[in-house]
C-alpha cells in the first residue's frame, strides 16, 4: 500500500514535467508572435540632409566648377571607388553637388568638353532620358560612411538616340572620374591628335602639378582602331586613361531592286582616372 | 514524491526554461535583425527609386519627355508620340481632359521601372497615383523634409515596409492647373513619394524558423526526458540499494555491505555506510560476546557450585546424623569450611576466567600429593553417594598450581568419570620427564574416537539425554581445558567405547618432596 501510494504522486510529477515542457514551447511561440506583431507596427525615421536649390535647376558650366580637390583627396576618391564593394545611396550633403548640378555639369561636360575634342563642336542634347544617383562606397554592410566625404559620387546616365553616357562625378569637387560614352555622331574619331588632345586636356582639368607623360598601350599604330592611352597626373601614381574603340554596324536596304548598304559607326570612349598602371 | 520524480521534474524544469529562453532570445534576435535589415533594404531601394523619379522629372521638366499614350485620346491607338518640351508647359499644348490621363501615364512610366509598388500623394495627402493597396497616408503625418519615414505593415500578404519621403514636384501642371488636376501641387511644390518593400519572405522565413525551433524543442524534450529518466535512475539506484541494505541491517543482518565503488559523493556515502555497518556488527558481536560470557559464567558457576555443595551437604549430613568423635567432627567441619572458602575464591576466579578471559593467574608451589588427597576427600560424599570405588595413587612432588582452579579441574574430571558410570575411578599422579603427570581413569561408558575432538567445546554433550538427566550442561570439560591452559598444559583423552576413559595432563614439577 505504501509503495502504491507513490504512484499517483509520481505520475503527477511526470505530467507536471510534460506540462512545463509544453508550456515552455507555447510561451516562446506566444511571446514571439507578440514581438512580431509589435515589430510589424513599429516604424521610424531616417534623417536625410536637406539641400535647397532652385526648382528650375542651376545650370553650371563645367568650367565654372572648381577643381578644388587636392591630389591626396583625388587619390582617396579614386582608390575608394576602386576598392569598394557595395554602394550606399544617400541625399547630397551640404557642400556637394545637387542632382540638378550633377546632371547639368555632366551634360555640359559632354557637350562642351568631350564632343568638341572628338570633332563635334555644335552638338546639343535635346531629347534625352536621365538617371542620376548619389552614392558612396560601403565595404561592410553595416558600415555606413558619413556623408560629405570626398568619396561620394554622382552617377549620371544620359541616354539619347545618338549618345549614351555614364559619368561618375565626384560629388564634392565635380571632377569627372569616369566617363563611358558611346555615340554614333559622325565625327573624325580616329584622329590621333584629337584623342591625345582629349586625354591631355582631361588630365589638365584636374589642375595638379607634376610630370606628365603618355603611354600608348598595345601594338596597334595610332591609326588603328582600339587603343589605350595613359597620362600621368601629379606625383602620387594617378593616371588618366583613355580607352577607345568603335563598332561598325551594316544595314542593307532594298530600294527599287537595288541593295543599299548603310553603315553606322558606334564609337566608344572610356575616359577615367585610376591608380597605377597595369603591369605589361 | 520519490527522489527519482523530483530529479526528473527539476531537470525538465531547468531544461525547458533554458531551452525556451535561449530559443526565444535567438529567434527574437533573428527576427529583430531581419526586420532591421529589411528596413535598411527598403530605405536603400527607396532612395534609389527617389533618385530615379527625381531624375525623370528633372529631365522631363527641363528638356523633353517621351510618353506612351495608351488610351488613344490624342491620336491613333497604341502609337508612341514624342512630345517636345522646352520652355513651355506640357499642359498648355494638350487639351484639358487628357491631362489627368497623361499624369497617370507619366507616373505609370516612372513606376514601371521600379521593382516595388509606389504611390504619390499631394501635399494634402490626397492620392495622385498609387499602386499600393489599402494605403493609409496618415503615417506621413509627422514627416519632415529632412527625413525619410518607414513603417512596418502587417497585411494579408505577410508584411511589408512602407517608406515615404518628400520630393520636389517639377511636373505637369505648372501654371494654372485645370480643375480636374486640383490635387496636383504647383510646380516647385512638394509631393509625397511612398514605396512598399515586401517582407513576406522574411516573415515566412521567421515562421518557418519558429516551427523548426518548436520541432527541435520537442525532439530535444523527448530526448531530454529519456536522458533525465536514465540520469535519475542512475542517481537513485545506489540510494535504493543503500535503503535496502539499511532495512536488512535493521532486520538483524549486520553482515550486509554495499558493493558500491567510486570517489563521488555516493561512493563516499557507501563507504561510510559500510564502515558504519562494520562498526555496528563489531559492537553487536562484542555485546553478544559479553552476554555469552556472562551466561557462561552463570552456567559455569552453577556447574562448579554443584560438586562442592554436594561435599558440603554430605559432611553436614554426616555431622547431623552420626555420632562422631571430636577429631571426626573437626575433619568434617574443616572440609565444609574448606569447600566454602574454595567456593568463595572460585566465584571470583571463574568470573575472571570466563568473563574477563584472564589467563595469568599466579601459580604457587604446593605439594601435589596433598592437593590430590584434598580433592579425593572433598569428593568423598559424591563417590559414596554413587558407590564408586576410588583409588588414589600419588607420588610426592612439588608442583606449581592455583589451588582452587586445579581442584576445580580435578573435581570436574572425577565428576565426569562418575557421570560416565565409572564404578572404579583412579586418580594418579607421578613425576614423568621432569613434569608431574596427573591422570583420572574410569571404567565408564567411554566415547567414540571422533567425539574426543569436540568434548572440550562448551555445551557439547556426548549423550545429551544422559547429561540432562544428570543436570549436566556440557561446560565441565571446557572449563577444565581452560584451567589446564592456565597451568601450561592441555587435557589428553584416551577413551574406548564401553571400556572407559583416561584423562591426563601435566603440571610443572618444581621438585620432589
Amino acid at each position: 500500500m505504501k509503495r502504491n501510494r507513490h504512484i499517483p504522486i509520481n505520475l503527477f510529477g511526470i505530467l507536471l514535467a510534460l506540462v512545463i515542457a509544453l508550456g515552455g514551447a507555447l510561451s516562446v511561440r506566444i511571446r514571439l508572435e507578440q514581438e512580431q506583431s509589435r515589430l510589424l507596427l513599429s516604424g521610424g525615421t531616417v534623417p536625410v540632409p536637406v539641400k535647397t536649390e532652385s526648382p528650375e535647376g542651376i545650370f553650371v558650366d563645367s568650367e565654372a566648377i572648381p577643381a578644388n580637390l587636392t591630389e591626396n583627396e583625388l587619390l582617396t576618391a579614386v582608390r575608394d571607388r576602386e576598392r569598394g564593394k557595395d554602394t550606399w545611396l544617400h541625399e547630397p550633403e551640404p557642400g556637394q553637388l545637387s542632382m540638378v548640378q550633377a546632371l547639368e555639369h555632366g551634360r555640359a561636360w559632354i557637350e562642351d568638353f568631350l564632343l568638341p575634342r572628338l570633332g563635334t563642336d555644335d552638338f546639343r542634347l535635346q531629347e534625352y532620358k536621365a538617371n542620376c544617383h548619389l552614392w558612396s562606397l560601403q565595404e561592410e554592410e553595416t558600415d555606413k560612411p558619413s556623408g560629405g566625404s570626398v568619396s561620394d559620387y554622382w552617377t549620371v546616365e544620359i541616354i539619347s538616340s545618338e549618345l549614351e553616357a555614364r559619368l561618375i562625378v565626384n560629388a564634392s569637387g565635380g571632377q569627372i572620374l569616369d566617363a563611358s560614352v558611346s555615340c554614333s555622331i559622325p565625327a573624325e574619331y580616329q584622329n590621333q591628335d584629337n584623342l591625345v588632345s582629349l586625354l591631355t586636356d582631361y588630365s589638365a582639368s584636374f589642375n595638379l602639378e607634376g610630370n606628365y607623360f603618355m603611354i600608348s598601350d598595345g601594338e596597334n599604330s595610332p591609326e588603328d582602331q582600339g587603343q589605350i592611352l595613359y597620362h600621368s597626373i601629379g606625383s602620387l601614381g594617378l593616371f588618366a586613361v583613355l580607352d577607345t574603340g568603335s563598332i561598325v554596324f551594316t544595314r542593307t536596304e532594298s530600294l527599287n531592286n537595288t541593295d543599299i548598304m548603310e553603315y553606322t559607326e558606334l564609337f566608344h570612349v572610356h575616359l577615367y582616372l585610376r591608380y597605377g598602371i597595369p603591369a605589361p | 514524491m520519490r527522489l527519482f520524480t523530483k530529479i526528473f521534474l527539476f531537470g525538465m524544469l531547468v531544461f525547458s526554461v533554458a531551452f525556451s529562453a535561449s530559443g526565444y532570445f535567438l529567434l527574437h534576435y533573428s527576427m529583430e535583425s531581419s526586420m532591421a535589415r529589411e528596413a535598411e533594404f527598403a530605405l536603400k531601394q527607396y532612395q534609389y527609386d527617389k533618385f530615379t523619379v527625381q531624375s525623370a522629372l528633372l529631365s522631363y521638366s527641363d528638356v523633353s519627355l517621351i510618353i506612351s499614350i495608351e488610351d488613344g485620346s490624342l491620336s491613333r491607338e497604341g502609337q508612341t508620340y514624342t512630345v517636345w518640351q522646352t520652355e513651355t508647359d506640357y499642359s498648355e499644348s494638350l487639351p484639358g481632359p487628357d491631362t489627368k490621363s497623361l499624369t497617370e501615364s507619366l507616373f505609370k512610366c516612372l513606376t514601371a521601372e521600379f521593382t516595388v509598388p509606389a504611390a504619390f500623394f499631394s501635399e494634402d495627402k490626397s492620392v495622385i497615383y498609387s499602386e499600393i493597396q489599402d494605403l493609409d497616408p496618415s503615417f506621413l503625418d509627422n514627416l519632415s523634409e529632412d527625413a525619410h519615414i518607414y513603417q512596418f505593415r502587417n497585411d494579408r500578404e505577410g508584411g511589408s515596409v512602407l517608406v515615404g519621403g518628400i520630393l520636389c514636384w517639377n511636373g505637369l501642371n505648372a501654371g494654372n492647373p485645370p480643375a480636374s488636376q486640383d490635387t496636383l501641387p504647383a510646380r516647385g511644390g512638394n509631393l509625397y513619394f511612398v514605396t512598399q518593400w515586401d517582407i513576406s519572405k522574411t516573415i515566412s522565413q521567421q515562421k518557418t524558423l519558429q516551427q523548426y525551433f518548436i520541432r527541435c524543442y520537442f525532439a530535444a524534450v523527448a530526448a531530454g526526458m529519456v536522458l533525465l529518466g536514465l540520469l535519475s535512475a542512475f542517481l537513485t539506484g545506489p540510494l535504493k540499494r543503500m535503503s535496502g541494505a539499511a532495512r536488512r541491517m535493521a532486520e538483524g543482518y549486520y553482515e550486509e555491505r554495499l558493493p558500491l565503488k567510486g570517489n563521488d559523493e555516493i561512493g563516499t556515502l557507501a563507504q561510510s555506510f559500510n564502515r558504519m555497518a562494520a562498526a555496528v556488527e563489531d559492537k553487536v558481536d562484542a555485546l553478544s560476546k559479553t552476554a555469552r560470557e556472562k551466561e557462561d559464567f552463570v552456567a559455569n558457576f552453577a556447574h562448579e557450585l554443584k560438586t562442592p555443595l554436594t561435599s558440603i551437604i554430605g559432611y553436614a549430613d554426616t555431622l547431623y546424623q552420626k555420632e562422631l568423635s571430636r577429631e571426626e567432627i573437626r575433619k568434617a567441619s574443616w572440609h565444609i569450611w574448606n569447600e566454602g572458602m574454595r567456593l568463595e575464591a572460585l566465584s571470583l576466579k571463574l568470573m575472571e576466567l570466563t568473563v574477563l578471559g584472564r589467563q595469568d593467574f599466579p601459580l604457587t608451589e604446593m605439594p601435589a600429593r596433598e592437593l590430590l588427597e584434598d580433592t579425593a576427600e572433598s569428593l568423598y560424599p559424591l563417590l559414596q553417594e554413587n558407590q564408586s570405588a576410588f583409588c588414589l595413587r600419588a607420588q610426592p612432588a612439588y608442583v606449581r598450581a592455583d589451588y582452587d582452579l586445579l581442584k576445580t579441574l580435578l573435581i570436574n574430571l572425577i565428576d565426569n568419570a562418575v557421570k560416565a558410570g565409572g564404578t572404579s575411578i583412579t586418580l594418579s599422579g607421578q613425576v614423568q620427564d621432569g613434569k608431574y603427570l596427573i591422570s583420572v581413569e574410569d571404567n565408564g561408558c567411554g566415547m567414540e574416537t571422533e567425539e574426543l575432538s569436540r568434548i572440550t567445546e562448551a555445551f557439547y554433550m556426548v549423550d545429551k539425554a544422559r547429561s540432562r538427566k544428570q543436570h549436566g550442561a556440557g561446560l565441565g570439560l571446557a572449563l577444565a581445558e581452560s584451567i589446564a591452559k592456565i597451568h601450561g598444559s592441555r587435557l589428553s583423552f584416551q577413551s574406548q567405547k564401553g571400556q572407559g576413559t583416561k584423562v591426563s595432563f601435566f603440571l610443572i614439577c618444581t621438585g620432589k618432596e
